[in-house]
């Protein structure tokens, strides 16, 4: 039995691998479909097919547009655009010549149900939206349009350097492939060498002139076969997979393999951009995922080094890759390192071209050392040369660093200035002396300037040392033995003391760099963690990366506008510079969750670099933040921007969830205020209707009529019902009242022993129980007061304190002037409001005592409310010496 | 106490914390001819029951020192005391609560001094009546409980087990409401106190054949969201 389970278990597909699939597939039901019509070579015939079966698309009633087709003057490919719906292109001038692209907002707006892309491959002019149109086909096939496209297979990176190799020719446009991976649908358009030099030299691919050329670069028998074998070798490669795929999802057992995963260390060399799309090809034959690694160490790279190395991390992600950097002293502990933590089981690295004295300063070479630590991790070494058009483009950037004349121009001022002080000082000091003061002057050289310009200042100073002073003088000729060694010592040491200088120099700039990146990073979580709300978060990120990159930034947020859409709005724009066109790439950035603008292959011809504020999968806003022209971010910066933009989000994201819990407590808090209220008015209402209704329908009862004495008491207990009910309900009013400020007092001179006398009345039946002790000042003056409503306020007191005391316990009212005020208080000698805040007894429907029937917590809110409409206040305190003490301060009337 | 009952009449205790209830029910019910015990609050109450031994109580739920129920549940651990609930809480879930804790009958704030009478009459002669005859007549129902035999207006009605069941159910807390809970347990048994639904066909099916007009009837009574009540012709 067991065994049984453990075989279905084996068999069954990895719930990873197989969710994977479920959401490509999901994916792709939301998404356009993508049909690739891939050839070997150009020629072959891909428009044309791909136009055929347009046109049985179009008699199929399907709407089929042409964003871009290139007919390249073939009149067979011409006939066949003829018929089929075109959107025009877009006209972009570059350097002053009119370039035409394909229009990929009309397409969106047109909104086909297919659209034909000729040439994915193909490279925008600067200035369209994306750099590539493979970015187009993306974002088309994102707003859910089909796309059929060509393309060639030398045009796919990871196969364009054998191309290069095969052919010699080196391959300038490509296309990441995971464009292969994404279509739904490959069509293989495959001829047989012969025939494509058939079609060649009957002109239907180029003009005879050229295809003369062609016939001898590209077009050689051996080329083309070649070119074949890959195309043939991809489509089954992806044929396999899909395979694979389909025996996934039903189910159908497959042999077992083993889970490789792959890495690869990427540099910043020309040459990494080969291991990489070598890695790629390899992962993807036995269906790996893949990693780029880069170590960062304590080497500086240059602003050149800087770009190839986000190129070629770029260039990982594209090829689906996932990207790790990590920081370590030693590339070697850094790689395996990586490799322990994401249980890699190959590594790909290339053939090391360090010098041997640095090798054996290390303990061995990069390659010997990583094959001794490795243990059971695969280690490809893979040689090969870069493709040629970088590397010049590499070496002509490394001149240029090489002449810096600011440099020169200072060593030559500070070397004419010691050896003119030097001639002069020279029957003092001796000419031996001279080389010391050179040294001198190399060493300050060395804390500012370049490595380059040190070499050459020593070169410099050794030879007017030579000629200026050493014996024979002005001469290159040395005469001394003892001057030659001293010469060459002179050299080595100035050399090496300069070497090291401006190292440690470098060394220290780079780790107050990363210092500098680490405090930022740590000021800002600090500052978005203390910060309050929304507005503050947003500020103070805007404030760190500001100062940190000296350049403007403004956050974009989405807000939600009426019927439920989203729109981006610029929440606190700070100094950025911005038109209707940032707004639109702002836009952008915020609909498909990925960078944009400067720096960037999309929308590049902005002059603001824009990156997603992310959350999960939702975009909550965009970040834009704006650098001086000549000004470049570096890979580090570009990670630390992310970073902060990443901070931003959390911090907005933790305030909106503050914002909405807040505004969910007032809900719950007017929630139980209702809640209280409606316990309130059930309990107080119904309590006298049920007497007032028992009452009634006793009296109706038969034999009730006869007994005189039971009809009073019932008729009486009705009348006291009633009366409960309707000072109930006045209080309603009243509150309402009050709250809505439409209470008009009716003021007039009223006196407060008069005022106590009616007060007292009212309540009789409860001052029964209570002796109440009324002291007065003897010469209190009249008050200006709504003799009513005030009666009604203090009567609410003196009513509480017969309530909530004990039976026989004295209420003791006092009133006195107190300079401008006349004070009133009033005393009772129960236990006291219980709690430290005794204020909240003027509370809405705050009730000290549930215990004590009736009531409904009004009453004292009520008399607040009206002493403070008199102009007066009121407070109240547990007496020191037992029992509760109201104080009542009202005005006294203005002498006239 | 100084109003305490008259020895001779039947004893009602009132526990409400609201005198107005107190004095109004005090002047009715003594109209009627009981006596009144008065408690304002539990512990009152509470000790009122075990001193005078009163034939019924008339409780309410809201009570200052103690929750009504735990009265109920205090009084209900030594003593069969029909129990009459009166409350101003109109949550059925609260009633139900009370009639499963061993509450007779309940009431709501405000209502008609005949209901009250009617339930304290029922209450009361169920608890002397408890051992009645065979025979129940109720109305034109006639039901001989030792041979099963049920009539109305003198022709005999079949039954089957379950409908039998449930009017026995009816009979013998005549009057009184009874929970779908009490109902589903009386007849189906302890495990079957969820299928409020094959209780309401049954019932449906028991008054097709007890009344004039199925669709208003007059002798099972719906008591809304807490169960249903035989009414008793006199």
């Amino acid at each position: 039995m067991r065994i049984n389970i453990d075989r279905f278990e084996h068999l069954r597909p990895d719930p990873d691998q197989l969710l994977t699939l479920v959401k490509k597939q999901e994916q792709q039901g939301l998404q356009g479909k993508l049909k690739i019509y891939l050839g070997m070579v150009a020629g072959v015939g891909k428009t044309y097919a791909m136009l055929q079966s347009a046109h049985q698309l179009l008699t199929n009633k399907v709407d089929i547009v042409i964003g871009y087709v290139e007919t390249h003057g073939r009149k067979d490919t011409y006939t066949l655009v003829q018929n089929l719906p075109i959107i025009p292109r877009k006209k972009i001038s570059y350097k002053n010549v009119m370039v035409e692209e394909m229009d990929i907002d009309a397409v969106l707006r047109r909104n086909p149900k297919v659209v034909l892309v000729d040439e994915l491959a193909h490279t925008n002019t600067p200035g369209s939206r994306h750099a590539k149109r493979y970015q187009d086909v993306l974002e088309i096939l994102e707003n859910g349009i089909d796309v059929h496209t060509t393309v060639n297979v030398q045009h796919v990176e990871s196969r364009a350097h054998t191309v290069y190799e095969i052919t010699g020719i080196p391959v300038s446009e490509t296309m990441p492939d995971s464009m292969i991976d994404r279509a739904d649908e490959i069509v293989l358009i495959d001829l047989a060498p012969e025939q494509v030099l058939e079609r060649l030299n009957a002109g239907k691919i180029y003009s005879q002139e050229n295809a003369a050329i062609a016939t001898q670069n590209f077009f050689r028998q051996g080329n083309l076969t070649a070119l074949r074998n890959i195309a043939l070798r991809l489509v089954s490669e992806r044929v396999d997979h899909d395979l694979q795929d389909y025996k996934m999802m039903h189910g159908i057992p497959e042999t077992w393999k083993t889970r490789h995963r792959l890495m690869v260390a990427v540099y910043a060399s020309p040459y990494s951009e080969l291991l990489i799309s070598w890695t790629r090809r390899m992962a993807y034959s036995i269906d790996a995922p893949w990693f780029g690694v880069f170590v960062e160490t304590d080497e500086i790279l240059s602003q050149e080094e800087q770009s190839l190395l986000k190129k070629n991390l770029n260039l990982v992600r594209q090829l689906g890759g996932e990207v790790v950097t990590t920081k370590n002293e030693d590339t070697v502990q850094g790689l395996l390192h990586v490799a322990q933590q994401n249980q890699v089981t190959q590594i790909v690295i290339g053939k090391s071209r360090r010098s041997w004295w640095k090798n054996l300063l290390q303990g061995g070479s990069f390659v010997q050392r990583l094959l001794k630590h490795s243990g059971d991790i695969d280690i490809y070494v893979v040689g090969g040369k870069p493709i040629p058009t970088q590397s010049l483009e590499r070496s002509h950037q490394q001149q240029k660093t090489w002449l810096d004349f600011k440099e020169f121009f200072y060593i030559l001022s500070g070397e004419t200035l010691i050896t003119i002080l030097c001639l002069l000082g020279l029957p003092w000091i001796g000419y031996k002396t001279v080389g010391l003061f050179y040294l001198l002057v190399l060493n300050f050289a060395a804390l500012v300037l370049k490595q380059s310009s040190i070499i050459f200042a020593t070169l410099l100073s050794a030879v007017l040392w030579n000629f200026l002073f050493m014996h024979p003088r002005f001469t290159f000729w040395i005469s001394a033995p003892d001057d030659w060694m001293m010469l060459i010592m002179y050299l080595v040491t100035a050399l090496v003391v300069g070497n090291l200088t401006t190292r440690l120099r470098t060394k220290e700039k780079f780790l107050q760099l990363r210092e500098d990146r680490v405090t930022a990073l740590y000021n800002l979580t600090q500052k978005i963690s203390s910060s309050q709300n929304i507005h503050d978060c947003v500020s103070s990120a805007i404030e760190m990366v500001e100062n940190l990159f000296h350049a403007r930034v403004g956050i974009f947020l989405k807000k939600e506008i009426k019927n439920g859409t989203m729109e981006l709005l610029p929440y606190q724009a700070g100094t950025l510079v911005y038109d209707e066109k940032e707004l639109g790439v702002a836009n952008w950035v915020a609909r498909y969750g990925k960078p944009a603008g400067r720096f960037t292959d999309t929308l590049s011809f902005s002059a603001i670099y824009y990156i997603p504020l992310q959350t999960g999968t939702k975009t909550i806003g965009v970040m834009g933040i704006q650098v001086e022209a000549h000004l470049q971010l570096s890979y580090g910066q570009q990670l630390l921007l992310e970073n902060c933009a990443s901070q931003l989000t959390l911090g907005i994201e933790r305030e909106t969830l503050h914002e909405s819990i807040r505004k969910h407590q007032i809900i719950m808090e007017s929630e139980k205020i209702y809640n209280t209220l409606l316990n309130c008015v059930s309990h107080e209402l119904k309590t006298p209707l049920a007497t007032i209704q028992g009452c009634a329908t006793t009296l109706l009862e038969p034999g009730t009529i006869e007994n005189a004495y039971a009809i009073r008491q019932l008729a009486e207990e009705i009348n006291t019902s009633s009366e409960r009910m309707n000072d109930l309900i006045q209080n309603f009013l009243d509150m309402n009242r009050l709250e809505a400020k439409k209470m008009k007092l009716n003021l007039q001179p009223c006196d407060l022993n008069d005022l106590f006398s009616t007060l007292l009345n009212h309540i009789e039946p409860f001052i029964k129980e209570h002796p109440v002790s009324l002291t007065m000042q003897d010469d209190l003056p009249l008050l200006n007061l709504d003799y009513v409503l005030m009666e009604q306020a203090l009567r609410n007191i003196v009513h509480n304190a017969c309530l909530y005391t004990p039976v026989q316990t004295p209420i003791e009212i006092h009133a006195s002037i107190d300079s401008d005020c006349i004070v009133i208080n009033i005393r009772d000698h129960g236990a006291g409001i219980p709690g430290n805040s005794p204020e909240k007894v003027f509370e809405k429907f705050f009730r000290a005592n549930h215990n004590i029937p009736g009531g409904t917590g009004l009453g004292l809110s009520i008399t607040k409310a009206l002493i403070e409409l008199h102009g007066g206040r009121i407070k109240v305190e547990n007496h020191p010496r037992g029992g509760t003490q109201f104080s009542i301060y009202l005005h006294l009337p203005n002498e006239k | 106490m100084e109003n305490g009952p008259t020895s001779g009449k039947t004893s009602i205790l009132v526990i409400d914390d609201e005198v107005q209830i107190r004095r109004f029910l005090k002047i009715s019910l003594e109209l009627q001819g009981y006596s009144i015990y008065e408690a304002s609050d539990a512990k009152e109450g509470l000790k009122q029951t075990t001193m005078e031994n009163p034939k019924l109580i008339i409780l309410d739920l809201g009570l200052p020192d103690e929750d009504g129920m735990s009265v109920l549940q205090s009084i209900r651990e030594w003593s069969l005391v029909p129990i009459i609930i009166l409350s101003v809480k109109n949550d059925e879930l609260s009633i139900v609560n009370a009639l499963e804790s061993g509450a007779d009958d309940y009431l709501t704030k405000p209502f008609k001094m005949r209901e009250l009478l009617a339930r304290i009459h029922v209450c009361l002669r169920r608890n002397y009546n408890e051992s009645q005859g065979s025979v129940f007549r109720n109305g034109e129902l006639e039901v001989n409980l030792s041979n099963r035999v049920v009539t109305l207006q003198n022709k005999p009605i079949k039954l089957t087990a379950t409908e039998y069941d449930l009017l026995q159910a009816f009979i013998r807390h005549s009057g009184k409401v009874l929970t779908h809970q009490q109902l589903l347990k009386m007849v189906w048994g302890a495990y079957y106190s969820e299928q409020t639904e094959s209780l309401r066909v049954h019932i449906g099916h028991l008054r097709q054949k007890l009344e004039k007009d199925p669709k208003r009837p007059k002798l099972i009574l719906t008591e809304p969201g807490v169960g249903y009540r035989m009414e008793i012709f006199t």
